[in-house]
């Protein structure tokens, strides 16, 4: 599997990095995760920094907290799980199907050395919050003047 | 959460339902599946990060509308460094027309996707007719 990794702030050469993933995706006809539409990995996310840690929030409606998966490794998250399908009645008939299933991947570069066994994170209402707290190195401090 | 007598039918029409949004401000249309059962439509809608008391289940006027706010994600003070997620007002209207009960709609929010029950009216289900 072709793991890509997204570097930030996102550059002008965001489309190109994209293509190798996107060219995939065209020949495997595989599942294709609504942002994934728009040349964007799924799930979405932002990245929010302050003093003393990071908040990567990811929006991934209907995954079950046991089918999730994040792992920290050579400064790099790894957030993978799967969506699985609704549990449909025999002798249902579908009229609308909107809503993608199936495994999704994405890696992202931390933004900073982080300590990794203080790493926190919550699902809630669909949306995943991964407290990353820096490392004592990267941390802001103020310096006394003698 | 959907009071019981605010919520109500899916057009039954030819085969599908006919789905409209309104755009007025800027919502975002969530995605949604609906199927039908025997006794039942059930509408399952993505409303990632919407709290459950926001939520908001209308019928009127023959429409089903869903609409539903999501709390800021992030706190005041940091720059953000990866910018992918608004925090949007999701707003989806969808058909609908009398064959359904208006009485008894099941609506429950789990996992940031919304699932609406609308069972329908007795002589609205589908019936085996016997050959004699």
């Amino acid at each position: 599997m072709l793991v890509r990794v997204q570097r930030f702030p996102s550059s002008l050469f965001e489309p190109l990095l994209n293509f190798d993933h996107d060219l995939e995706n065209m020949f495997k006809g595989g599942w294709c995760a609504p942002a994934a539409r728009s040349a964007r990995q799924y799930p979405a996310l932002d990245i929010a920094e302050y003093g003393n840690e990071s908040v990567v929030v990811a929006e991934m409606p209907g995954v079950k907290k046991e089918d999730l998966k994040l792992s920290v490794q050579d400064g790099m998250l790894t957030i993978s799980g799967e969506r699985k399908a609704h549990q449909t009645p025999e002798n249902s008939s579908w009229l609308r199907n909107e809503i993608r299933i199936g495994e999704f991947e994405r890696t992202i570069q931390l933004p900073h050395d982080v300590k990794t066994d203080a790493i926190t994170a919550e699902l809630t209402n669909g949306v995943l919050r991964i407290v990353l707290p820096k490392s004592e190195e990267v941390r802001p401090r103020e310096i006394a003047i003698k | 959460m959907a009071k019981n007598n605010e919520v109500a039918v899916i057009q039954r029409g030819n085969t599908l339902p006919t789905v409209q949004t309104e755009m007025k401000e800027s919502y975002v249309t969530p995605s949604a599946d609906i199927f039908e059962m025997h006794d039942a439509f059930v509408v399952k809608i993505d409303l990632p990060g919407a709290v459950k008391d926001s939520i908001r289940v209308t019928a009127e006027d023959g429409t089903l509308s869903v609409k539903a706010k999501v709390e800021p994600y992030h706190r005041e003070g940091g720059p953000l460094l990866f910018n992918e997620l608004r925090t949007p007002t999701y707003f989806r209207v969808f058909n609908l027309s009398d064959g359904i009960d208006r009485k008894s709609i099941d609506a429950q929010y789990e996992l940031g996707v919304l699932t609406l029950k609308l069972f329908k009216k007795e002589e609205t289900k589908a019936k085996e007719i016997e050959i004699k």
